[in-house]
């Protein structure tokens, strides 16, 4: 087995304290407290707890960031909308419209919603109010969206449908279908037109945890994620960095998988199980919050908070 | 040696449990205020903090299990409109 010195060409160093500065990799022994360190140690994201929801519900539209997010309509269906400032959620003003299992993309101040269970309504949210928008092509519910209040892909749907069409802010333009339709996680996967994540949310077992990528003109199948779960909260801005977290096995978990673009792999699982919640924020700070579970009543308000592991220095143990 | 101590506590909201608890033991919440937690002397000083009630293994089960019967018994009661907006009847828990 190759020890340290053959895999760096260097001896662990023997120090009074931890460097100043280290590289990635680097391992040295602190005499001081007697303990084996090394820098560049990645661990797994983790969860705390965030501001409770105002109402517990499920399958309201979703998005903005860790600390300007909102959760709009859902329940039995219907039209609050709630804001959220990195610490608890306030009330502000409903939906023309009671829905449930609408989505959406944008931000807390600018955000466009389509579909409902199923319809081909659409409202944008400027912060305080909604107003209503040209309606989508088709009467969809459940379906994907990632980008702006102005620059907007939305795809695929429960029906299921593989139905792509962007928004520009005041029209609808269709464009390639995607490779599978169906259900789309809830919350934003990509940065928009030309970078989106569509991860099957379809009850189908075996389809779920499916992923597509659009580059801005077509779609093309990648890395499928290990948690085959549908109705997952998402969160991240960049199809590079991503999160999709909880979610019907068909129980409910607190397992949650990153995606870099490529392939998912495991990170720091939610505290409490859940589905059909609500997803906001980048696959460096997220939210998940509301949805089912298995309690009674089955819907909570709980918020959890993501936060991406980053290197840090840490004693190696034998634990 | 048991891994797990066990108790109830009510999710206050931010700051109930934070990204060092998570790093710091295990934790895991369940329907009924019931959480699971990684069973070293942080995890046992976070059940405390939170005015939670520590229970025995066979008690948070038997509070899960309460809450899962009443979830499923309004499930049964829903027409089939309510139960295609839910997730799935939900379905029994087993406590690690």
């Amino acid at each position: 087995m190759a020890n340290y010195n053959q895999i760096r060409g260097l001896r662990v160093k023997y120090l009074s304290a931890d460097p100043a500065t280290s590289e990635s990799g680097q391992v040295w022994y602190n005499s001081t407290t007697g303990s084996l360190r090394a820098a560049g140690i990645v661990g797994l994201g983790t969860w705390s707890s965030g501001g409770n929801l105002g109402a517990a519900r499920t399958n309201g539209c979703s998005g903005g960031l860790q600390n300007s997010a909102l959760y709009a309509g859902g329940g039995s269906p219907g039209g609050a909308t709630e804001l959220y400032n990195g610490t608890a959620w306030t009330g502000s003003g409903a939906m023309n419209t009671n829905r449930f299992g609408h989505r959406g993309a944008g931000t807390q101040t600018s955000y466009i919603m389509a579909g409902n269970d199923p319809s081909t309504a659409a409202e944008s949210f400027n912060g305080s109010a909604w107003s209503n928008e040209t309606a989508y092509p088709v009467s969809v519910s459940m379906i994907g969206a990632a980008g702006t209040d102005s620059a907007a892909v939305f795809f695929g749907g429960g029906t299921p449908i593989t139905i792509t069409n962007y928004w520009n802010g005041s029209s609808w333009s269709n464009q390639s279908s995607a490779n599978q339709g169906g259900a789309a996680n809830n919350g934003p996967l990509g940065a928009g037109q030309s970078d989106a994540v569509f991860l099957s949310a379809t009850e189908l077992t075996g389809l779920q945890g499916r992923t597509q990528l659009w580059d801005g003109s077509s779609w093309t199948t990648s890395g499928t994620a290990s948690t085959q779960g549908d109705s997952r909260s998402n969160m991240g801005t960049v199809g590079t960095n991503c999160v999709s977290a909880g979610g019907r096995t068909p129980s409910y978990t607190t397992a949650a998988e990153a995606f870099n673009g490529t392939a998912w792999s495991a990170t720091g699982s939610l505290a409490s199980p859940k589905a059909a919640g609500g997803g906001a924020g980048t696959g460096a700070a997220g939210l998940a919050f509301g949805g089912n579970s298995s309690g009674s009543p089955d819907v909570t308000a709980i918020t959890e908070e993501f936060t991406e592991a980053t290197a840090a220095t840490k004693t190696i143990t034998t634990s | 040696m048991e891994l797990f101590m066990y108790g109830t506590a009510t999710n206050t909201g931010k700051g109930f449990f934070t990204h060092q608890d998570r790093q710091d033991f295990f934790l895991g919440g369940y329907p009924g205020d019931v959480w699971v937690i990684g069973k070293n002397e942080k995890g046992a000083v976070w059940l405390a903090s939170k005015n939670g009630v520590e229970k025995t293994k066979t008690e948070a089960q038997a509070i899960v299990d309460t809450e899962v019967t009443a979830a499923q018994t309004a499930w049964d009661l829903m027409s089939v409109e309510e139960q295609n907006k839910r997730s799935g009847r939900p379905g029994p828990i087993t406590l690690p």
